[in-house]
């Protein structure tokens, strides 16, 4: 700024009107000509307003809404102020005055001011502004400009009382103005405006989020969904946490559709447990089986026997079977259980023919976990399939819809997810427990429950048969892993909850 | 005559321009720090603490979004959007990092005069508290939420009619509300002591 405006300064007849000057003292002379001091801390409270919403030198970034254009506009406003009173001295009394409304409105509008600071420097900049006066006529010299602003004229006697005030501004007289301060006046304007729309477009361009691509056919951010995306044998969609082979194995013949047997090596319980149970007799042999696997303390030996035994159980067979039953009796024909994979009994939906509810649309599936889900002693009111709207993965899709009047989650975990521009991420929350009352209706897309030891199959066929529901024993088994589409209900408490942000 | 002999002088027209402006920053300073008067809030760019003994709101979305973080990183946060928020015993502090220097706010201490804010919005990224919720949705797509604000499609999203939420210890990276009433204020330079 120091050497636009020459011009005025060897129009001046102050000390060393050399065309020679150097740029020090021609800054010198320029300064004294102008609110210098006024305008130069106007906009320096605009600077310290512009970052007390930011806290960050490095991070420019542009809010939107009300209150962000107010932490935007005003501190532009600021600095556009004071480069105006310095370039057009003027009108510093009109300028001046915008800039202290501003400065003061601040403190409303934009942090607290700038939590202070900012507020007091553009105060005291405005006030300097305003109270500059021209350095008096000198003998020698022209008198002031008419363009001056009225009534200014007189006071051009008055400059012998200099004060200390006054010696922060030093007397100047006012430049011969040019259309040329127009011309900077406006390409510092367009210059300010053009910065903060070009950041505030990319802000905006940034912040639209891209589609959920990942969700292209069928979105399974763990790989354990795959029967219920009829994904066909893609090794990599397999997840074996345990690189055994029982367990590839097991999710073939499980997605393949077929219960024929093939189940059994699925069990992947480390333990001999399976082994046991598939000893031909089942239950009454299973326990002396187990025990001398676990003696035998070699889990190689016990792996062996597990592939050894696969594809001849058939007391597991049965109960694979009669729980089969149970779930199309209870959940018609919509919902679909697999047996083996990650997990041992898997209930999915991958069907659209439930009846149709629309009350809420629902997105990506969370993934819920519990210690020991506690269902009252009235139990589930209902359990039915209905049709949902979801975002993802086409139009609509079935969910498992449970009914109760409350339900207790200790040991509430809960994962979800959301797209970030292509990034995966969403939130992880825990909680002592969650308790959901009045009206509870949760959404699930699949159930997923380890059985912990093969005997259990059998006992499980016998329960249902018995005509206990499925559903409820499987949400009620240790390390149960629900699919949850959504919750709602009329009043829900998370315990000492704790819930964090992650990304992939 | 008085007026002129005023504006005559360098020292006559500041005095002329600082004695109101003065007296109304006094006025409004009060009236902020007695909560009568609204300010507007709109931090980001830096992580900063918030500790509330209680919040009570109504109007409560939440789902994901973004923030940039001090590095100018972009970060994923969950966007809390409350319509109306009271706050019992406020605490927020920033730390410059790498420094013993930091700002601390509180406000709210006096249990019958708590904070307000309408139209609260935090980005954040750590939350622990106990909630209660009313009418409470889980699940819902975030462009579906029952706020003004609403996130994108696709994305895991909840609302609530009424969020209550006892010991709010919170990770933000950035807040902004439209009105905000900071009742017995006190905003101090400090050594880079946080909240929690």
């Amino acid at each position: 700024m120091s050497d636009e405006n020459t011009s005025g300064d060897e129009a001046s007849p102050g000390s060393s009107a050399d065309v020679s000057a150097t740029r020090r003292q021609r800054f010198a002379a320029w300064r004294r000509d102008r609110p210098f001091w006024g305008g130069a801390l106007t906009i320096l409270a605009g600077v310290v307003l512009w970052f007390s919403g930011r806290l960050q030198i490095d991070n420019f970034e542009i809010q939107l809404g009300i209150e962000g254009m107010q932490s935007t506009l005003l501190p532009v406003a600021l600095v556009l102020l004071g480069v105006l009173v310095m370039v057009q001295p003027q009108f510093r009394v009109f300028y001046g005055v915008i800039a202290l409304a501003i400065s003061v409105y601040s403190l409303l509008g934009v942090n607290l001011g700038g939590f202070g600071i900012g507020m007091v420097l553009g105060v005291v900049g405005a006030i300097l502004a305003v109270s500059w006066l021209p350095r008096p006529a000198r003998a020698d010299a022209a008198v002031e400009p008419t363009s001056d602003a009225p009534g200014t004229s007189a006071e051009q006697g008055a400059g012998s009382t200099a004060d200390t005030f006054e010696d922060l501004l030093p007397f100047g007289e006012e430049p011969a103005k040019g259309g040329r301060h127009a011309a900077v006046v406006a390409a510092v304007a367009v210059l300010a405006l053009g910065g903060t729309g070009a950041t505030a477009t990319t802000q905006a361009a940034g912040a639209v989020p891209a589609q959920v691509s990942a969700a292209s056919d069928c979105w399974d951010p763990l790989g354990w969904l795959e029967w219920a995306c009829g994904s066909d044998d893609e090794p990599e969609a397999t997840p074996s946490p345990s690189p055994s082979a029982t367990d590839g194995e097991g999710t073939d013949t499980g997605s393949a559709g077929g219960t024929d047997g093939a189940g059994s090596g699925t069990v992947d319980e480390p333990s001999g447990g399976s082994a046991a149970g598939s000893g031909d007799d089942g239950a009454a042999a299973g326990p002396a089986g187990d025990e001398a696997g676990a003696a035998a303390d070699d889990t190689a030996d016990d792996k062996a026997d597990d592939k050894a035994d696969d594809g001849k159980e058939p007391s597991d067979e049965k109960a694979e079977e009669s729980v089969e039953k149970a779930a199309r009796l209870e959940l018609g024909p919509c919902a679909r259980i697999t047996f083996g994979g990650e997990f041992d009994i898997n209930v999915s939906l991958p069907g659209d023919c439930g009846k149709r509810e629309d009350a809420n649309v629902f997105s990506l599936d969370g993934e819920l976990e519990t210690r020991d889900l506690q269902l009252p002693l009235t139990g589930i009111n209902g359990i039915d399939v209905v049709n949902v709207p979801v975002t993802n993965d086409g139009p609509r899709r079935d969910a498992l819809r449970l009914s109760v009047d409350s339900v207790k989650v200790p040991g509430f975990w809960l994962k979800t997810y959301a797209d970030n521009d292509g990034k995966l991420g969403g939130t992880v929350t825990d909680a002592d427990y969650v308790s959901m009352e009045g009206n509870a209706q949760m959404y699930i897309s699949s159930i997923h429950a380890n059985l912990p030891d093969g005997d259990d199959f059998a006992e499980l066929g016998e329960k249902l048969a018995d005509g206990a529901s499925l559903v409820e024993i499987l949400l009620g088994l240790v390390d149960a892993r629900i699919g949850l589409m959504g919750a709602t209900s009329d009043v829900q408490v998370w315990s000492d909850f704790r819930e964090q942000v992650w990304e992939e | 005559m008085k007026l002129s002999a005023l504006t005559r002088t360098r020292r006559g027209r500041a005095m002329l321009a600082a004695v109101p402006t003065v007296a109304v920053i006094g006025v409004l300073m009060g009236g902020v720090a007695q909560g009568a008067v609204p300010v507007s809030m709109a931090i980001s760019g830096q992580q900063f603490k918030i500790a509330a003994d209680s919040l009570e709101g109504t109007g409560f979305s939440q789902y994901a979004g973004q923030a940039k973080d001090a590095d100018g990183k972009v970060q994923p946060v969950a966007i809390a959007n409350i319509k109306d928020a009271t706050l019992h015993n406020l605490c927020q502090s920033v730390k410059v990092p790498g420094m013993p220097l930091g700002l601390l706010i509180s406000a709210g201490t006096n249990p019958k005069n708590p904070v307000k804010a309408t139209d609260l919005q935090i980005g954040m990224s750590d939350l622990r508290g106990t909630a209660t919720f009313n009418q409470i949705r889980i699940g819902v797509d975030a462009s579906t939420v029952n706020t003004k604000e609403h996130g994108s499609k696709g994305d895991f999203a909840m609302d609530s009619d009424a969020i209550d939420i006892q010991n709010l210890k919170q990770v933000s990276s950035s807040t902004s509300a439209a009105v905000f009433k900071l009742t017995d204020l006190h905003l101090k330079i400090s050594d880079g002591t946080e909240c929690f």
